[in-house]
């Protein structure tokens, strides 16, 4: 890191600590604090619903996801758009008319306290597991260059982002995030020329492209119907379509963006411009990805990325690993020479020539993923344990290594923005569902708005140490961006089914959406107990239980006497 | 007093909000989100069968 870097650091930390607190003087009350008193324009809430669902897990736990599976992951996002239709035909006017604040207070109106304040709590309780997953994924990177523990750099980035959205409540949010996004989006394009500048002269995108192929990288679409398997189109457009309903719909760290528009047409537009930037923009992350895998033919990637793994061997293990590495170095030049020479049989045009190079290439692939198994088997005898994923470190060491002056401090800037424009949002909905729901709802009915307000702020600042804690102990999970998505989907189906009780089915009363919501989370705890189905469909799971139930329940005759009452 | 909301969606057509700023409807809007949506899985299958080995 240079003088230039740290420079460009410090600005970002000024300006978004200050922007919080120069927003957090104008705030008076709750609506304020938590609504931005309704008066946000469609752009602003657009660009801070994808900062809110783009963490720095999408960069970093995403392009390693790519680097290692390829594309399949774009089959997640496929659903979007039309999940954004569902939301501006249904959810979106329920909630804006109904003039809340949070999404579950919408289900006392239209059933009772308990479905709200149950429903509530699953969201804390899911809400409040997956934002320390998101605050964990950015200190890795911190960790990996300045060789400090992650919970040094995980307690540097809590800290700062928990003072700015404490101060400055929903409105400084929003407006944060919706620039964080303008900055994610230039961060794209500068990884992209970073890969790019590190292919060998004449070597064009179109050779990476064939070279990603070959591996199978671009496995955008799988039409695959078995259900154990975790990204096809299938799982994608149904288990995904109800993640993201849910998650867009029902989740109030997404509510929370829509509910600020300034009139209920801007909050649509928000949902519209998602509907068309959303997906794109996934596809040019996980390329990024790609892209990275084929530089590292070209570039030498560590042996272990993990700094922390490969000082451990190099202690523990020094004379194993040392022959190792000068394994992994020659597999590694034989494998670029192969990658070249590839290139060559390409344009050289002859097919017996290219099954040839391919043929090599392939050999010395083989070579080389073989020498990062012993590494593996080797890693594990050490430290006596499965070592943690190794793919949400591929972007970061890759900056690190390749990042000229200025543009690293550009590019950290990028990842810690991710980080912070999740997080924000996130302790800021579990505050607004922590005050509005509960203390507001059992505790503390009557009050001024100067209490409200403190009561607000202290509740962002639990929420915000919390999950910062909780981040400390995130490190031993497998791929981070799963590992958000594999917590969300266990509380995420059956919030759904209840809000589509509450939209779709006339008769259903608070008795069939209480029990209803309870069948909904144990049937999707049995599936994921006693099945291998993906993770993607317990949201299917967890919705149709909690329809099923909750219609049964509310249409048996003996408690339709009790809904008519 | 009953205040509870009876949750007929249909009772809340689109039809009586504002009208969107461009494409004269809502509906009109969320046709080319679904076109859209078909035309981008139609290219990523393409782009799997020709690029993917």
């Amino acid at each position: 890191m240079h003088l230039a870097d740290w420079i460009i650091l410090t600005l970002y930390f000024a300006y978004v600590i200050g922007e919080g607190f120069r927003y957090g003087k104008k705030n008076r009350n709750l609506d304020d604090y938590f609504r931005g008193k309704r008066s946000l324009r469609w752009w602003a809430v657009g660009l801070s619903v994808m900062a809110t669902q783009a963490s720095a897990i999408t960069y970093i736990g995403t392009t390693g996801q790519a680097y290692d599976a390829g594309m399949s992951f774009i089959q997640v996002y496929l659903p979007q758009p039309l999940v954004m239709v569902v939301l501006c035909i249904t959810f979106v006017p329920f909630f804006y008319k109904a003039n809340i604040f949070t999404a579950y207070e919408y289900l006392e109106k239209r059933f009772d306290a308990r479905t709200r304040s149950l429903t509530s709590f699953l969201f804390l309780m899911s809400r409040g597991l997956a934002v320390s997953i998101v605050l964990y994924a950015p200190s890795i990177i911190l960790a990996v260059i300045f060789g400090w523990s992650e919970i040094f750099t995980v307690l540097v980035m809590g800290v700062s982002t928990i003072l700015y959205t404490t101060a400055g409540g929903n409105k400084a949010v929003i407006m944060i995030d919706a620039k964080q996004m303008i900055l994610m989006f230039a961060g794209i394009f500068v990884a992209f020329a970073l890969f790019v500048a590190k292919f060998p002269a004449q070597y064009s995108i179109m050779d990476a492209v064939h070279l990603a192929g070959l591996q199978g990288k671009w496995n955008n679409i799988d039409l695959s119907l078995d259900l154990s398997r975790s990204y096809t189109l299938l799982s994608g457009m149904l288990g995904g379509f109800f993640l993201a309903l849910s998650y867009f719909g029902c989740d109030q760290s997404q509510v929370q963006r829509y509910l600020t528009g300034k009139s209920l047409t801007e909050s649509r537009l928000s949902l519209v411009f998602n509907a068309f930037l959303k997906v794109p923009m996934q596809f040019l992350i996980l390329a990024m990805g790609v892209f990275m895998f084929v530089s590292y033919h070209f570039v030498k990637p560590p042996l272990n990325f993990n700094t922390s793994y490969h000082q451990i061997l190099t202690q523990e293990a020094s004379s194993e690993y040392s022959e190792l590495e000068k394994k992994y170095d020659a597999a590694f030049e034989e494998r670029r020479a192969a990658a070249l020479a590839l290139k060559q049989a390409r344009h050289g045009g002859n097919d017996d020539l290219l099954g040839g190079a391919e043929q090599k290439y392939f050999m010395t692939e083989e070579m080389f993923r073989k020498i990062k198994q012993e590494n593996h088997s080797l890693l594990k005898s050490v430290i006596g344990s499965e070592p943690s994923s190794e793919v949400n470190y591929l972007f970061p060491a890759f900056l690190v290594q390749h990042a000229p002056t200025g543009i690293l401090g550009i590019m950290l800037a990028v990842i810690f923005a991710a980080a912070m424009s999740s997080f924000s949002s996130e302790i800021n909905a579990l505050s607004s569902a922590t005050i509005i729901d509960f203390y507001k709802r059992y505790y503390k009915r009557e009050a001024d708005e100067a209490h409200y307000l403190r009561a607000s702020r202290m509740a962002t600042l639990f929420w915000g140490l919390f999950a910062t804690t909780a981040a400390c102990f995130a490190g031993r999970l497998g791929s981070l961006i799963e590992a958000v998505n594999i917590v969300g989907s266990y509380f995420y189906g059956p919030i759904l089914g209840v809000f589509l009780l509450a939209f779709m089915v006339k008769r259903c009363g608070g008795r069939g959406a209480f029990w209803g919501l309870i069948a909904g989370q144990a049937a999707v705890l049995a599936v994921a107990h006693y099945s291998t189905i993906s993770y993607l469909y317990y949201n299917v799971v967890g919705s149709a239980a909690v329809l099923i139930v909750g219609v049964l329940v509310s249409y048996w005759p003996r408690y339709q006497r009790h809904n008519a009452g | 007093m009953n205040t509870r909301n009876d949750g007929n969606w249909k009772r809340k057509s689109t039809e009586e909000d504002d009208p969107p700023p461009f494409m004269r409807s809502w509906n009109r809007i969320y046709i080319a989100i679904f076109v859209y949506t078909c035309a981008i899985i139609v290219s990523l299958y393409f782009i799997t069968t020709t690029l993917n080995r």
